[in-house]
């Protein structure tokens, strides 16, 4: 595998799926916290911040 | 022979008749527009897609991420009610699939700000849907905090814009333009380039008399700069492999009886897997694709969760009418539906009574005389519970119980409900109340004395 400039995309859906997978395995989800709204709001708002960036750059390595 | 030429292809004998020996590269695109771009069709794909196309097929139109057309529709199906899903095999079924080797047609969207601009847009209203949302968590929520996020958002959007030199005077570095092809030789197409705007070909026929023309290659058209070949990524193989591998000792060492492997916990762990896929991928390697199953896991695991194991009963809409208390049951079970269960018509006597209600999806109310001692205990999986005034709401197992006093000559009715996915209501009523509930395509099941009657709408 070789090292590539940092991926924001792949970062922020991995994240959210260790932290489902983590919430969700538990036998007794019962977070207060960690509750749908919550967790769904933030996870849009990383992901479009991840868009963002992600675009932004494309953007930028386009000019010629 | 001349004339003949000018009926079949105008543009091109237009050409012939006024471009001169040495044409200028740089006018030719805008001379053959239509030679250059493929026909922009909304058809299937067979490069890169993972079930039917669709996707990689709309993105292609678009100009877009598949693994962004990919998240819309599972978010589309998960949060629309399934819309996504129906939407998705409608287009299955209405778009052809494209031949193969046909190439990707250049992208379509609209320059607002630059080439990026649509993938920009996206990103501001996901932001700002994600505001709304949280806006709703907020206690005291003003509408000026709204829209000061919304205009915070734009403006960091529009000072991304103008720091990142769209004007050509950002901070930003310019990427070099590609080295130019020799001086000489005649004229050919360039290669397709896929997912880019391909150049307009040039013209590789004799422009008149039949004699190939050699033109200056001084001043070429600059070809727009293809992504480069990104190398195979083993991450992953190595994923599906670490998968692979955590399952099976799992369910070895649960055959062992070392420890008892659970169909969640199972998910949960190559979840887990798929995720940490993904934050090495962030860095090293490349497995955006393990978003897409990542997505089915996750949903599976929270349906595994959310979907209580013991319900029995069909789906539709159902109310429960007790008319007297030997038709009280002490069970009332429903698979997918609305369901009221209305005890404002009984008549409670000094007995105790337990009485529980289980429904997989969908809204349940139930519906106590005022006058009766109640103990209530209700679970929602996900979704809304209002037990006698109090809300809570949420993912995850919610559960709360509360106790309301009554007349002290009539017995405790001890109620308990489970909800899979829906809202809960557990209220005081009168006899009519649950007018307000019943749709009119409600199953009215009455059960009296020597009957059962079942209203259909």
């Amino acid at each position: 595998m070789r090292r590539h400039r940092f991926d924001p995309i792949a970062f922020v859906f991995g994240a959210a799926f260790i932290a489902v997978s983590a919430t969700l395995a538990s036998s007794h989800f019962a977070f207060p916290v960690l509750r749908l709204r919550w967790l769904g709001a933030l996870f849009l708002l990383a992901f479009g911040v991840a868009l963002l960036i992600t675009s932004t750059r494309r953007g930028r390595d386009r000019k010629p | 022979m001349t004339d003949e030429r000018r009926d079949e292809t105008p543009a091109e004998s237009s050409e012939a008749d006024t471009a001169p020996a040495t044409a200028d590269p740089q006018a030719a695109p805008s001379q053959t527009p239509a030679a250059a771009a493929p026909p922009r069709r909304l058809v299937r794909r067979r490069d890169g897609k993972i079930l039917g196309g669709v996707c990689t097929g709309v993105a292609a139109y678009f100009g877009v991420d598949p693994v962004l057309v990919r998240v819309g529709f599972v978010l589309a199906a998960v949060l629309g009610g399934g819309s996504g899903l129906l939407v998705y095999i409608v287009m299955w079924l209405v778009m052809p699939m494209a031949p193969e080797g046909e190439p990707l047609p250049p992208p379509a969207h609209t320059d607002w700000f630059d080439s990026s601009s649509a993938w920009r847009w996206t990103a501001i209203g996901l932001i700002i849907l994600a505001v709304v949302l949280l806006s709703h968590n907020i206690w005291h929520f003003h509408a000026s905090l709204f829209w000061g996020l919304v205009l915070l958002g734009v403006g960091v959007a529009l000072w991304s814009r103008e720091f990142h030199g769209h004007n050509g005077n950002g901070r930003s570095t310019p990427t070099p333009p590609p080295p130019r092809p020799p001086a000489t030789g005649p004229i050919v197409n360039p290669p397709p380039i896929p997912l880019a705007n391909p150049p307009p070909a040039a013209p590789t026929e004799p422009i008149s008399g039949g004699a190939t023309t050699h033109v200056a290659r001084s001043t070429p058209p600059a070809p727009i700069p293809s992504p480069a070949a990104r190398p195979p990524s083993v991450l992953g193989r190595l994923v599906v492999g670490a998968a692979a591998l955590a399952v099976g000792i799992a369910v070895l060492l649960d055959n062992l009886g070392t420890v008892h492997a659970r169909p969640r916990g199972v998910i949960a762990l190559v979840l887990f897997i798929v995720g940490l896929g993904l934050i090495v991928g962030a860095w090293w390697g490349r497995a955006r694709w393990l978003i897409v199953p990542g997505a089915v896991l996750a949903l599976l695991l929270a349906g595994v969760g959310v979907l209580p194991t013991h319900v029995r009963g069909g789906a539709g809409n159902v109310d429960w009418t007790p008319a007297t208390l030997t038709d009280l049951r002490t069970q009332y079970q429903h698979g997918a539906g609305n369901a009221v269960l209305d005890l404002t018509n009984l008549t409670f006597d000094a007995q105790p009574r337990r009485v529980r209600v289980d429904l997989a999806f969908g809204n349940l109310t139930v519906l106590v005389p005022e006058n009766v001692p109640v103990f209530a205990r209700a679970s929602v999986r996900g979704g809304k519970l209002d037990l006698f005034g109090r809300e809570n709401n949420g993912f995850g197992y919610v559960t709360d119980e509360r106790r309301e006093d009554g007349d002290p000559k009539i017995g405790l009715l001890t109620l308990r409900t489970d909800l899979g996915f829906g809202n809960t209501e557990i209220r005081r009523g009168r006899p009519g109340d649950a007018a307000r509930y019943v749709s009119s395509d409600h199953v009215r099941v009455d059960i009296g004395p020597g009957r059962v009657r079942v209203n259909t709408p």
